[in-house]
């Protein structure tokens, strides 16, 4: 059966918001793309090796005033909150009451997830750089 | 469906009445929750809201008072999926009901429109896996009623069952229910 002919219910952040509280445990890795609740396929060393090295050489090469996230919630559109590997955000951490939405860099470290950060988080980051103008 | 990608959070039926609960949904939204998935249904024409009048009047006389006949009502087919199919009927008096949503049915029926390729071989999949015995498509393209029984575990299948058993009944000809063999439905009676 092919996706086209099931559509699926579509959830905006301020439902997910409510589904994380109701629902969701600290085991739950959930990413809301383009209002879907996407699963997040478990981490194998491989990739936490490529997130340990990435994060390094890019707080080397960072200038002042901006940091690096790790697997940590930014606002892309109203029905997107991913959870990139990486992402540098300008400022410091405590400068943000909501998650960040203007990454400067984001980065996904991909084995089996290859299709999916090419194709379809490939297609949201790439929306979200150009509906905020940046 | 079962290989979605991206893989999406699946929903069980608990969750999905404390959503409702929650008041999550719009008053408008029409959704079923198929085997964890919480599905649109496509909006309904004028063809479809007569046929689902027509097999409902055809259904209440064929079945009798001794039998729920059920209109865009949720079912609780198992624990991941709460459809809302166009009829389904199930045994025992309204007022007597024990159960607010049925999990035993003894007949379901869908009016397919464009939806005709999921209901065949989506919910069709579902229903037979629930063991639902007699399973009809009232199907508006081809002016034919679509008679499935005889469920069985398929591994082509959707979700591992179809049903052996697949009739296509046109205008002239009549059906039975299975659990109400002495009604006769002339077919034409449920066409628009």
């Amino acid at each position: 059966m092919s996706e086209s002919a099931v559509r699926t219910r579509r959830w905006t952040r301020v439902e997910y918001k409510l589904i994380e509280t109701g629902f969701l445990g600290p085991g739950d890795k959930i990413e809301l793309l383009g209002g879907q609740l996407c699963v997040s396929e478990p981490q194998n060393n491989p990739h936490a090796t490529a997130i340990s090295l990435g994060l390094e050489a890019i707080r080397q090469a960072l200038a002042l005033g901006s940091h690096v996230r790790v697997q940590l919630p930014i606002v892309l559109d109203p029905e997107s909150e991913p959870e990139p590997d990486l992402a540098v955000v300008s400022g410091g951490p405590r400068d943000y009451a909501d998650h960040p939405s203007q990454p400067a860099l984001v980065v996904e470290a991909a084995d089996s997830s290859l299709a999916l950060d090419r194709e379809h988080k490939g297609s949201l980051y790439a929306r979200a750089c150009q509906s905020t103008g940046s | 469906m079962q290989t979605t990608y991206p893989r999406t959070r699946r929903w069980t039926r608990v969750e999905y009445d404390r959503l409702i609960e929650m008041g999550m949904f719009q008053p408008g939204e029409r959704l079923e929750l198929l085997a964890g998935n919480l599905v649109v249904r496509e909006p309904q024409g004028d063809p479809h809201t007569l046929a689902v009048e027509l097999v409902n009047e055809a259904l209440r006389t064929g079945f009798g008072p001794e039998w729920r006949v059920r209109v865009q009502l949720p079912i609780a087919l198992n624990e991941e999926s709460e459809p809302e199919p166009d009829i389904s009927v199930a045994p025992g008096r309204v007022r007597d009901r024990r159960e607010a949503k049925p999990s035993r049915l003894a007949l379901v029926v869908e009016i397919a429109e464009s939806s005709l390729a999921l209901d065949r071989e989506y919910k069709g999949s579902l229903y037979a896996r629930a063991r639902v015995p007699d399973y009809w498509i009232v199907n508006l393209a081809d002016r034919v009623l679509e008679v499935y029984r005889d469920p069985r575990p398929d591994a082509s299948a959707s979700y591992g069952w179809s049903y052996r058993s697949v009739q296509s009944l046109s205008a002239g000809e009549h059906v039975s229910p299975l659990a109400a063999p002495t009604a006769r439905v002339p077919v034409a009676d449920l066409l628009p």
